[in-house]
């Protein structure tokens, strides 16, 4: 019922449903919003909790370059951005 | 984010933490508003960034998920002075160096005058002394507005004022009015316009006054041209008085002068011996020191000096100025000329006078001037035919009766 109402007002996903907005430059650098909180950091693998999923980032000396409630930046090299 | 500088001035630390849950510690400072960068995986640990003021905060956090924390380094601003504040004269003499320049910022230590042509910045700066508009005054006592109406009263010729504080420094900039003509004072005195030589008039335009002699007439020196006195008739037309007055009025002579120069062969040039005298002066405030001085040793010099007043940036002007002279004594060597180069010299010597002349309005319509070459010396003489302005004035004689006004001859 929500979705539909959502999607026929025509409202961005990331304030209906909080979902998680996510925004690379290149495969150096990616910025998150919209998510809860870490599962899982390493210089290979970074998993962020979502509201609707998890976002697997995949790459090598990943580094986040700052955290915050509701930001986090992640710089590296990065390979895969997976959604599960 | 916080900015960096905001970062640096309120301090931060690089912390490595330890821990069975790092995920869960990173996240309950996210949910806390704790911000951590700088993250980074080092082994088994994790390092980052956090800010003073967010490290005492994480205590809780650091209890619920059994984390060790060890500090790696303190950066910013309080831990500088943490390192340094026991050599108090440090922080001291930070601080005293800014209040010193903020204090330096409050009083004007440069006036700067620009757009004149005619008048000197000098002069402007000196008129600005008598209305105590002056280097060193303080910046709150200083009213563009009324410099701006004292420079345009005082200064009749300047047409637009705009002063203005930029920094340290009182900028006047000041447009001229350049077409203007000088406006002679009225005359009190009586005169009459005479012949500075003797020749012939080509023109005579009358202003003011009779005029006395007519065109193709030849004229004495000190003769009269235009006469101050003005005859006042009747309706018959017959001479009842004279009325006083300052002659006034256009003069063009047709007349001879004489050119003479004597360019001696042997000649003195100075030869610059190498020596030098250099004086320092530094100024601060209103005061000077001679950091350097003395007299030279040596009688014949010339003097190159340098003044400098410090800035930072374009417009911070510091009361410190130098002034640096540099004294280099010099040898009188005697030197011929070859007779080429005195000819070249007496043309040159020939051509400023003329030009001189020339500013003057006096036209040359003929010219008899002759270098001869001599045996010691170069001699350029001859007269020549000129045409142009050749009038003085020279206050009238009084004449018995004849300046009385009109009624009262009547």
């Amino acid at each position: 019922m929500k979705r539909e109402i959502a999607e026929h007002l025509q409202l961005p996903r990331d304030l209906a449903f909080g979902a998680v907005t996510l925004t690379a430059s290149g495969d150096s650098e990616i910025s998150l919003e919209n998510y809860k909180g870490i599962l899982e950091y390493s210089t290979k693998k970074i998993i962020v909790q979502t509201k609707e999923c998890l976002v697997e980032i995949i790459g090598e000396n990943l580094l986040i370059s700052y955290y915050t409630a509701e930001e986090m930046k992640i710089n590296g090299q990065i390979q895969e951005i997976l959604y599960r | 984010m916080p900015g960096k500088f905001i970062r640096y001035l309120k301090g931060y630390l690089r912390i490595r933490i330890e821990s069975p849950l790092p995920e869960r510690f990173l996240n309950l400072c996210a949910f806390h508003g704790i911000i951590l960068w700088g993250l980074a995986p080092a082994g088994d640990a994790y390092e980052m960034y956090i800010s003073v003021k967010d490290f005492f905060r994480i205590k809780e956090i650091v209890r619920k998920t059994r984390t060790k924390i060890r500090i790696r380094g303190h950066y910013g601003m309080p831990f500088f002075f943490q390192k340094y504040g026991s050599r108090k004269v440090f922080p001291l003499s930070v601080l005293l160096a800014l209040a010193l320049i903020w204090v330096l910022t409050l009083f004007i230590w440069q006036i700067q005058v620009t757009g004149l042509k005619r008048h000197s910045p000098e002069e402007i700066i000196t008129f600005l002394k008598e209305t105590n508009v002056q280097y060193g005054m303080a910046k709150s006592r200083v009213d563009c507005q009324k410099i701006e109406a004292d420079i345009r009263a005082e200064f009749q010729d300047i047409i637009w004022v705009g002063a203005s504080l930029e920094g340290t420094n009182l900028h006047i900039q000041i447009k001229e009015n350049v077409d203007s003509y000088e406006e002679e004072e009225p005359h009190e005195e009586t005169a009459d316009l005479v012949a500075e030589d003797a020749g012939t008039v080509v023109s005579i335009i009358t202003r003011t006054g009779t005029p006395m002699v007519c065109e193709g007439q030849q004229v004495e020196k000190g003769q009269i041209l235009i006469s101050g006195r003005e005859e006042r008739k009747d309706d018959g037309g017959t001479v009842t008085g004279y009325a006083e007055g300052y002659a006034d009025g256009d003069v063009l002579l047709e007349r001879v002068v004489n050119y003479e120069d004597h360019i001696a062969y042997r000649h003195e040039v100075k030869t610059y011996s190498g020596k030098k005298k250099r004086n320092l002066t530094v100024r601060i405030l209103k005061k000077e020191l001679r950091l350097l001085s003395g007299k030279p040793s040596f009688s014949n010099y010339d003097t190159e000096t340098t003044e400098k007043t410090l800035v930072i940036g374009k417009t911070f002007f510091l009361p410190i100025s130098y002034r640096y002279q540099v004294m280099k004594a010099y040898d009188t060597v005697t030197e011929k000329y070859t007779r080429e180069e005195a000819k070249d010299l007496a043309n040159r010597h020939f051509q400023a006078w003329a030009e001189d002349f020339k500013k003057k309005g006096v036209e040359i319509i003929e010219n008899r001037v002759k270098i001869v070459l001599g045996e010691k010396e170069c001699v350029t003489s001859g007269q020549l035919t000129v045409v142009g302005p050749a009038g003085t004035h020279r206050p009238s004689e009084p004449l018995e009766n004849t300046s009385l006004p009109l009624e009262e001859q009547q």
